[in-house]
């Protein structure tokens, strides 16, 4: 509804707990699709109460509607496919519905217009990352209208509590959707945002709640729209503060005392709920082990923190598990 | 008292009246034992006097005032009115086949609170019309007995004006100022009166001849303007009168406003004669236009609010014509004929245009005659030929967002379309006269062309029984038909095949007064119908198999003119609609309890007034839940069962002193209010968030100061 009452100034609203920024909950994050002539595949990010991983996985169901009257009905006994990222066969209906139910009994339903053209789905990243020169314990809101984040310029360095990172996803043709689980998301552009080391409440130009975050890890997920599609999504993970001991495998972090220099790598991975993907790596090693891939995870392939997250994996599946990793240098 | 120099043998004194200029013709001058009338522009003339004279200057109705005189110049003497017999205005009693009719008259419209000096949303203080919130989207709509706008038809001097108030209803399109009086007939209205099955507001414009020119400039915090009426020769008059809103003179903007809303009104009129026998003529223009964004800023992100499509909007009418009115012993009425055009547009700097016009000649009489000492009738039409004519320029996702404003537009499809439409009726009521009993059998018969010809009979009857002169006992019913509008009808973004709605009405109740003075009274009354539409914010209406309204209403009246007036009421009804199982669904306008009282009191320079007004919270369509657009990053509500949340009761009490201040030929009133709205009735409309998973209110203040100022000559 509108704003349309013209005493502008008398009319109030207290705030919502989650924006659209906020990763928070049971959550479908983003749906890429990857589509040839004959079939799509979908790959969901799934925030599941309020992480980026799960014990229990979460129950997808797809299948085919014409209209999105009909997604409400859309269920389990009506699926063609299920399971995070199947190959679902085209035709049936001109919507791929999909129904989610978490294991919190929460159910999300949701549709995609598939694309008439074929084409994979968009690759994002690197991450461009740098730090603004504002804290929130020392500004007014005027420092953080769009107007005056745009004439800022970031450099290399950490964010501190109260900080402000610059992120930024090159994606032509798109516009770039970021949200994170702990902070603010201030939008810049269609490819930038930066990132409030706190939670702010901005009135136009007045700062109503400037409260900022502590020291730890917060994780970000990005998608692109682009021509009505979404198209592509990435995740990152921030620390605020200084880092503790892991590596990074590109924009994710495994923590872990005494992680390798870059390179292949093998990691024992165990429980952590602190962690950004709910795993810590108790044991590094450089040659392989020989140990048994969790059967989520395809032969040969390298272990990423994507696989909580899209659903290829739970993370019951893989503690106790040595996978093999790709690491990296820090972002 | 203002003296100047004057001829050297004779003296002229000039008697007015304080405050207005005004002369008074039948005044005496009286120095020593000689008296002098004068004459019809207050003047006299008397012979010189040496150096200082006692004058004194006596007027029926006014108080006797005595000054000291130099001799040789022109003497003005301003007169104040005596203290008057009390004018006990009795409202009720009247013998008409409405049921229930509520006036009110400016004296109400200035000095109620809260009704910030306009007639028409002072309607909103009386029974049967549904409370709403003030500063919320439907401030001002006027829901009457359960049915909501569309429902009810609003009439100035006998033509249907096609809206009643500005932006966001913070005032109507016309002033108080040039009001004679404001009737609403709730409902089971006579059958003078068709095409609608909710209530009748007809406003009458002053029709009378100024004595001398007279007006009025006002300002408060919506509007600034002015009016004035002039005689012209011996029996003409002529009256102009304008305002304009002035915060986007003011250069107030915002982001979410970069045009503010800007609406003016303005008339002229002229004529001969009187409110009984005369001629008129009348222009009047009522116009409102502003820019917004299309979107909600404070829910979107930065960049999201950047790209958000501006949308501007205007709407305006202009009404020109005439009325010839007559009055002999046995018969009276009058001739209406005017030219209403009426014109929207919508346009989305993305995408997207909407166009609609209207250009219609409208025409009416309503004529009373007595046809022996027992039976007299009313006859008369109304008619309507008009052309509308829409046309949208295709629009996107972002039309949606503009859907109240611009329905067409939201529709999504590019169309030009027009249609030719006649409709109207007549009708006839006989008056028959046996003793205490009265009846009024009566007929209307209306017809329309579109998009078919085709005509319904509406027969009505009242019976008014009057076992004292103290109290009255009345029935009436009838069947009451309703045409969709063209909008509606239109092929492409309406539903040519729309059905007309039926209903059938009876009401019933009983007026009392006591000791002369104090009016009491009962009213109930109930309606049935078919076809009533349900217009859905993102489609064409669509009609649902039935629908019924009742209720109950009591009504205390006490008035004194120009001294006190009080009114009280309490009313308990519902509106339901029923889809075809049976279900039955709160209509748009069900209010099972309101209840207000109204007083305001003159003391010397000063009035004082209060109004107090609650009622149950009006229903509204909640959101359950959302679904995902995982294609565009955008979630797409589900709503949840029509009409099935409420809002919380509404308590809304209103304060006001004014002082007027006298001078010899204007005076000036200075008003000053107070509103107070409860925390827990503040909630003005709801808002979700981004996937609809939870709801907040959004609020309007507790307390708020207004004021204004008029100046009248």
């Amino acid at each position: 509804m509108p704003a349309l009452s013209l005493a502008l100034a008398l009319a109030c609203q207290e705030p919502f707990d989650a924006a659209r920024q906020d990763l928070v909950g049971d959550r479908v994050v983003a749906v890429a699709l990857a589509v040839d002539a004959q079939s799509l595949r979908p790959t969901p990010a799934l925030w599941v109460d309020g992480r980026g991983w799960t014990d229990t996985p979460v129950d997808l169901s797809w299948g085919w509607v014409d209209d999105p009257d009909a997604v409400v009905d859309f269920g389990p006994g009506l699926a063609v496919a299920t399971g995070p990222q199947p190959v679902i066969p085209r035709g049936g209906g001109t919507l791929l519905a999909f129904h989610a139910l978490f294991p919190s009994g929460t159910v999300e339903r949701g549709y995609l217009v598939p694309p008439v053209t074929a084409g994979e789905r968009r690759v994002l990243g690197p991450w461009a990352r740098s730090v603004l020169p504002v804290n929130l314990k020392e500004i007014t809101g005027d420092a953080l209208t769009r107007e005056a984040r745009a004439a800022l310029t970031g450099s290399p360095g950490e964010i501190a509590p109260g900080g402000v990172g610059r992120l930024t996803l090159d994606a032509p043709d798109a516009t770039v959707r970021f949200t994170a689980s702990r902070g603010t998301i201030l939008e810049l552009d269609a490819e930038t945002a930066d990132w409030v080391a706190g939670d702010v409440l901005l009135d136009e130009a007045d700062l109503e709640l400037a409260e900022p975050i502590g020291v730890g890890w917060t994780t970000l997920v990005a998608l692109t729209v682009a021509a009505d599609r979404v198209d592509g999504w990435s995740s990152a993970d921030l620390w605020v503060g200084p880092p503790e001991p892991g590596g990074w495998i590109g924009e994710r972090f495994l923590p872990g005392a005494d992680a390798p220099a870059p390179g292949r790598a093998w990691a024992t991975l165990t429980a952590d709920d602190d962690a950004p993907c709910g795993l810590r790596a108790t044991a590094w090693f450089t040659a392989d082990p020989a140990t048994p891939t969790p059967p989520c995870m395809a032969s040969n392939a390298d272990f990423h923190p994507d696989r909580l997250l899209d659903g290829t994996c739970t993370r019951a599946e893989l503690v106790g598990a040595t996978v093999p990793v790709s690491l990296t240098a820090a972002p | 008292m203002w003296l100047w120099a004057s001829m050297a043998w004779a003296a002229e004194i000039r008697v007015t009246e304080r405050g207005t200029g005004r002369p008074i013709a039948d005044a005496t001058v009286t120095i020593g034992d000689a008296s002098y009338p004068v004459d019809a522009d207050g003047r006299a003339t008397t012979p010189d006097w040496a150096e200082v004279a006692t004058v004194t200057v006596d007027a029926p109705g006014w108080q006797s005032t005595t000054v000291a005189a130099a001799a040789d110049r022109p003497v003005r003497v301003s007169l104040v009115a005596s203290a008057r017999a009390l004018e006990v205005v009795v409202e009720g009693l009247r013998q008409s086949p409405d049921a229930t009719r509520h006036v009110v008259d400016a004296e109400q419209a200035f000095e109620t609170p809260g009704a910030l000096d306009d007639a028409v949303r002072l309607v909103q203080s009386l029974p049967g019309v549904a409370v709403q919130r003030e500063l919320g989207p439907s401030a001002g709509d006027l829901a009457i007995r359960g049915a909501s706008g569309p429902d009810n038809r609003y009439y100035l001097d006998g033509i249907q004006i096609p809206y009643l108030y500005h932006y966001n209803q913070y005032a109507s399109v016309f002033p108080a100022s040039s009001l004679s009086t404001l009737a609403l007939y709730p409902s089971t209205f006579g059958s003078e009166y068709g095409n609608a099955t909710g209530g009748v507001v007809e406003a009458r414009s002053l029709h009378t001849r100024p004595e001398d020119v007279e007006g009025s400039a006002s300002v408060n915090f919506v509007m600034a303007g002015g009016d004035v009426r002039a005689p012209v020769g011996k029996d003409g008059w002529v009256a102009v009168q304008g305002r304009r809103s002035y915060f986007d003179i003011a250069g107030e903007a915002s982001a979410q406003y970069p045009v503010w809303p800007r609406f003016f009104d303005a008339s002229v009129r002229g004529g001969v004669g009187d409110e009984a026998e005369g001629a008129s003529f009348f222009a009047l223009a009522a116009g409102d236009a502003y820019t917004r964004a299309a979107g909600e800023l404070d829910a979107l992100d930065p960049v999201e609010a950047l790209q958000t499509p501006l949308f501007s909007f205007s709407h305006r009418f202009e009404i020109a014509g005439g009325e010839r009115r007559w009055s002999g012993p046995t018969s009276r009425g009058r001739l209406v004929g005017a030219i209403v055009h009426y014109s929207r547009e919508g346009a989305l700097t993305s995408n997207g245009r909407e166009d609609l016009d209207d250009l219609s000649f409208a025409t009416r009489l309503d004529a009373h005659r007595d046809l022996s000492e027992r039976w007299a009738a009313d006859v008369g039409w109304e008619l309507r030929q008009s052309r509308t004519a829409l046309t949208v320029e295709d629009a996107g996702a972002d039309a949606l967002l503009v859907a109240e404003e611009a329905p067409a537009l939201a529709r999504g499809a590019a169309v030009a379309t027009s249609a030719s439409r006649l409709h109207g009726g007549l009708y006839g009521t006989l008056a028959g006269q046996y003793g205490p009993l009265t009846l009024l059998p009566g007929l209307r018969l209306s017809a329309d062309t579109l998009p078919a010809a085709r005509a319904w009979p509406e027969p009505r009857a009242s019976a008014l029984v009057r076992p004292t002169e103290s109290t009255l006992l009345k029935i009436v019913g009838g069947r009451y038909v309703q045409r969709p509008t063209t909008e509606d009808l239109l092929p492409d973004t309406g539903d040519p095949l729309l059905p007309t709605t039926d209903s059938w009405q009876v009401a019933g109740g009983v007026e009392q007064r006591v000791a002369g003075r104090l009016e009491l009274g009962l009213d109930s009354y109930h309606k049935w119908l078919w076809n009533p539409l349900a217009r859905p914010i993102d489609g064409p209406p669509e009609a649902l198999p039935t629908g019924r309204a009742w209720g109950v209403e009591a009504l205390a009246r006490y008035r004194l003119r120009d001294v006190f007036f009080l009114w009280g009421w309490v009313g308990i009804g519902r509106s339901l609609l029923f889809d075809a199982d049976g279900r039955a669904r709160p209509g748009q306008a069900d209010q099972p309890v309101s209840a207000g009282v109204v007083a305001s009191w003159d003391v010397g320079h000063w009035t004082l007034g209060a109004r107090w007004r609650t009622a149950s919270g009006l229903p509204f369509t909640p959101i359950d839940g959302s679904l995902y657009d995982a294609g565009r990053d955008q979630w797409t509500p589900i709503p949840g069962e029509d009409n099935a949340d409420r809002f919380p009761t509404y308590t809304k009490v209103d304060a006001r002193v004014a002082h007027t201040w006298t001078f010899r030929s204007w005076r000036l009133v200075g008003s000053a209010e107070l509103w107070f709205v409860p925390p827990a009735a503040t909630p003005l409309y709801p808002a979700w968030n981004f996937d609809n998973s939870e709801r907040e209110w959004v609020r309007g203040p507790v307390l708020l100061p207004l004021g204004g100022l008029r100046a009248e000559f």
